[in-house]
């Protein structure tokens, strides 16, 4: 694993996950809406998607449909990092199609690792 | 610039941006607008706690839930709590 796109509107968020996957040693492309990912898809590849959900116009399950109905971009592991934490949400995100599933608030200390550990599951 | 001098100007841009949206939570809240209450505080919720405020995540995210429930006096209450909470 070595590239990631951090995709989320708000930029506290987007730039705190940056920071830490930076700090981790990963390569990091940033992108605010799901029209900007595929954009950067066109011509980027990366190993891991991280996705917002609440995202304006697009929101992120959308975008994660689109990723896997493109035959370049559906084996891209592509993990949810949402604020949406109520029950249900883990599994409604698992049966759209995600590889994995971050909660929100972003715990610093552990963050970098609990990407590797889902990109390895 | 040190690593944690990074996680510092975080920590700076995050306690402006809360800040402003604590604002917009309060006119939301003056304008009946649970859409932008819910938005707003979904928001706070899903930061706070990373940059060590986890009292107002909960109390962001109790407001979410929450949205459309309860009178617009009880969700001022818990935006004037969310605003006490936080000191820069």
């Amino acid at each position: 694993m070595r590239d990631i796109l951090v995709v989320d509107d708000n930029a506290i968020n987007r730039q705190l996950a940056v920071y830490l996957l930076k700090k981790g040693g990963y390569n990091v492309f940033e992108a605010d809406s799901g029209k900007q990912v595929f954009e950067f898809l066109t011509d980027h590849s990366p190993d891991v998607i991280l996705l917002d959900i609440q995202l304006p116009e697009i929101d992120g399950i959308e975008v994660l449909k689109r990723i896997r109905e493109n035959i370049s971009t559906k084996e891209i592991k592509v993990i949810a990092l949402t604020a949406y934490t109520m029950r249900g949400d883990k599994e409604r995100f698992e049966a759209a199609g995600f590889d994995g599933y971050l909660p929100k608030p972003i715990e610093p200390k552990t963050f970098a690792n609990q990407i590797l550990e889902i990109y390895n599951s | 610039m040190s690593r944690d001098d990074g996680f510092e100007e975080l920590k700076t841009l995050f306690a402006e941006d809360l800040a402003e949206k604590i604002k917009a939570l309060q006119a939301a809240v003056t304008d009946s607008d649970w859409n932008a209450i819910s938005k707003i505080s979904h928001q706070i919720g899903g930061t706070a706690k990373s940059f060590g405020y986890p009292e107002i995540s909960a109390m962001a995210h109790e407001l979410e839930r929450s949205a459309q429930k309860i009178s617009l006096e009880d969700a001022a209450e818990l935006v004037k709590k969310i605003s006490g909470m936080f000191v820069l």
